[in-house]
């Protein structure tokens, strides 16, 4: 008896050796079949019964899951794993309520499935799989509803997502081929395949040859790179360089048309400057000029009447000959406004008459007090005011007379005699000739 | 063809996490030894005895 326990318990280790395999696969529908065998071999194999609990856990089976790990741990409650899986499930707060949520939601979806409202399962089943994607029954009902709808591509999309879990579950392998059939990617794959492999058949004297790998040299593979780089430049030269220059072209057509306009622009603003500077250059010459004009006017002017007005005031203080000194000195033709004509028509009368009398008094005087050059400077000061006084004449005369200067005094004489033949200096000096 | 009407029917609700209790007096695990165990006891029980022991010991 012994020896059939121990054969029955080697099964089962195989069974789950097995199970342990086909899981690492990924096939995890195979593993739980090969592990339920192995447990049927062995119940106590805890090994089995705990990896079976993992494999419904990661199937979405949450409570299957738990059933397992509390019997394994029922069943050898020391030193086993299954004690660790059930802390890890209940860990999180809440996580436990979750599942419960979930599965109960997938359950009425499947008794709506199953009783006519697929509209109401699909909607439900989306919100679950969404929740919880590795819920496998609950996306592979899903996809079953999808394909009854008609909306292949949505179902693919759910069987993809089971297959990665469970690559070998047998109901989504066969609505998988069923997608395929309807979408048309069977036919592709199929043409795939038949391209992959051979299906000659060998005859006896057939010979296989078998692949000669010939390695390339150094210099052939040196010589290989240097002609890939020429054949890539090559190729860029011919199809890359050309669009690029026709850009960088067309950009610095547009570069130089736009700096054109620029410069159009500003030589226009230029010739308007200068235009501008041109005509207000003339301008300010125009005004420059006027402006001078006016100065020079203004200028004379006040020349003019300052000297008429320091006339008045050499008079009013009595300096007769810096008075007539400044009346001789007077530009007659600059006067040609009032006030100053009034101005110089009232000093002439002045000079003529008190101002001539009082230099040629001063002369006589100067010529009594022996000092016969200012005499003279008088007479002449006189005679400049008055050229034609026969009394200021003769006096000249007489003084020259004095001083030897016979003929400048007999000019003069002649002339008193010619031009002022009834003044009573004509006869004196007539006289004073002695003709 | 598939009958999507037939494998709607197949699928099976999950186990609620409230049943568990329930699932797990439920469970059958009767395994090959129980088995063998009870065909021994007929086979002793209609004629002849096997000492019967059972073990846990592993290999």
């Amino acid at each position: 008896m012994k020896d059939y326990s121990d054969l029955l318990i080697r099964i089962s280790n195989a069974y789950y050796n097995l199970g342990l395999q086909r899981a690492r696969l990924g096939d995890l529908s195979g593993a739980c079949d090969s592990l339920k065998r192995s447990l049927h071999f062995d119940k106590y194999q805890k090994d089995a019964r705990n990896l079976l609990g993992l494999i419904y856990y990661e199937l979405g089976e949450v409570s299957d899951a738990l059933v397992q790990w509390v019997i394994s741990l029922n069943l050898d409650p020391e030193d086993n794993r299954a004690d660790y899986y059930l802390d890890e499930a209940q860990r999180k707060p809440g996580a436990l309520e979750r599942e419960a949520a979930l599965i109960r939601k997938f359950n009425q979806a499947l008794h709506q499935a199953q009783h006519g409202a697929e509209d109401l399962a699909i909607i439900s089943l989306n919100q679950i799989v969404r929740d919880k994607p590795n819920f496998v029954k609950a996306q592979t009902l899903l996809a079953l509803l999808y394909l009854e709808s008609g909306k292949n591509t949505k179902a693919g999309a759910a069987l993809m997502k089971v297959l990665k879990i469970d690559r070998n579950n047998p109901l989504a392998l066969i609505l998988m081929d069923e997608t395929k059939k309807r979408t048309g990617k069977a036919e592709v794959e199929k043409n795939r395949m038949k391209n992959a492999f051979s299906h000659r058949r060998m005859e006896d004297d057939d010979v296989i040859l078998p692949k000669v790998n010939r390695m390339a040299t150094p210099g052939q593979a040196v010589a290989f790179i240097l002609f890939g780089v020429a054949l890539s430049l090559l190729c860029m030269a011919a199809f890359v360089l050309p669009s690029i220059r026709r850009e960088y072209n067309i950009a610095a057509n547009e570069r130089i048309a736009e700096n054109s306009r620029e410069l159009n622009e500003i030589n226009a603003k230029y010739s308007d400057l200068q235009n501008d500077y041109a005509s207000m250059s003339s301008a300010y010459e125009d005004s420059s000029t006027r402006l001078r004009a006016f100065e020079e006017e203004n200028a004379a002017f006040t020349s003019i009447y300052r000297i008429l007005n320091g006339i008045q005031e050499e008079l009013n203080s009595g300096n007769v000959v810096a008075a007539a000194e400044s009346y001789l000195s007077i530009d007659r033709s600059l006067i040609t406004e009032e006030p100053l004509i009034s101005m110089l028509a009232d000093t002439d009368r002045y000079m003529l008459n008190e101002g001539f009398s009082a230099i040629v008094s001063m002369g006589t005087d100067a010529w009594n007090g022996g000092e016969l050059a200012q005499a003279e400077a008088y007479y002449d000061m006189a005679l400049s005011i008055n050229g034609s006084d026969p009394e200021a004449m003769y006096l000249k005369a007489r003084l020259l007379q004095s001083q030897g200067r016979i003929q400048e005094a007999n000019a003069i004489f002649d002339v008193i005699v010619g031009e002022h033949p009834e003044s009573p200096y004509a006869e004196r000096a007539v006289t004073a000739r002695g003709y | 063809m598939i009958n999507f009407k037939d494998e709607i029917n197949r699928f099976k609700p999950s186990l609620e996490v409230g049943d568990i209790e329930k699932a797990i007096e439920k469970a059958d695990l009767t395994d090959m030894s129980d088995i063998m165990m009870q065909l021994v006891k007929d086979a002793s029980a209609k004629g002849g005895e096997f000492p019967m022991q059972r073990t846990n010991e592993r290999l």
